[in-house]
């Protein structure tokens, strides 16, 4: 018996190139329209800022949050770990320190960190903050 | 000569690798990036082994909350904050020490730094 032989037709392939621009679109809006994030710790809460000039943003960061806990590239260090780091630091002293600190945390807390920065040797001690619009 | 050919026979380049490459880096530029717009503030602490100054040219400034400060004793808003640092300054005080109280958050603190940046003192430094 011979079956008679039907070729399925091939669905005609869906046109790529207009995904790939959207696509690219989106990439080269992203890229342009934002900046890379400074830290990373989405608990954290900044306080706002009005003032237009401001300090420029370093790179050395360190993370408080409103419990008081205190991380330093997204590991949780103790007191004393975030003191030798300031210690490290300290080696070069003309690029300070930013302290990315919950907006809601006592400002007390704060200042102990800020102190305890100083005493370190660092002078230039930071508080990251984000604009109001 | 038959170069046409050839030609007709070359394949395409795969479109392939080239998507997964961009929607690689889109999504890796959609969770690193942010638009938000940062800034930072200043803060000096008090260090210990200075010389002493003049201490009437010193204000002491205590923050209880936004709506709750204290200038050399003084109870002030927000508001009226500027414009007493800056009648201050006119009769000689040069520098001011900023005490938070035990209520008063980093936003207050960032507040108040802010207004004494824009005013003519010289120098603050924060104490617990």
């Amino acid at each position: 018996m011979r079956f008679k032989t039907t070729k399925i037709a091939k669905p005609p392939a869906e046109n790529m190139i207009a995904l790939i621009n959207i696509v690219f679109l989106i990439l080269i809006f992203f890229l342009v329209a934002s900046v890379v994030r400074p830290f990373s710790d989405r608990e954290v809460r900044l306080a706002q800022s009005a003032d237009p000039k401001s300090a420029g943003v370093g790179t050395r960061m360190a993370v408080l949050r409103r419990d008081g806990s205190k991380y330093l590239g997204g590991a949780l260090v103790s007191d004393a770990q975030l003191q030798s780091q300031f210690k490290d630091w300290a080696a070069e002293p003309k690029r300070g320190v930013t302290l990315v600190a919950d907006r809601d945390m006592p400002a007390s807390a704060l200042i102990a960190i800020v102190t305890q920065a100083n005493a370190a040797g660092l002078a230039d001690v930071k508080l990251l903050t984000r604009k109001a619009r | 000569m038959r170069l046409s050919d050839w030609q007709r026979k070359r394949s395409t380049i795969g479109l392939t690798p080239l998507i997964d490459v961009v929607f690689l880096l889109l999504i890796f530029f959609m969770l690193a990036s942010t638009f938000l717009k940062f800034s930072a503030v200043r803060i000096s602490g008090a260090q210990g082994g200075g010389k002493s100054g003049n201490l009437s040219e010193i204000a002491l400034i205590q923050v209880r909350g936004s709506d709750e400060i204290r200038v050399n004793g003084t109870l002030l808003s927000m508001n009226g904050f500027l414009s007493h640092i800056n009648q201050l300054t006119a009769n000689g005080i040069t520098r001011a020490v900023l005490q938070p109280a035990k209520t008063a958050t980093v936003q207050d603190l960032v507040k108040v730094l802010e207004v004494t940046k824009s005013s003519t003192l010289k120098s603050v430094v924060v104490v617990k």
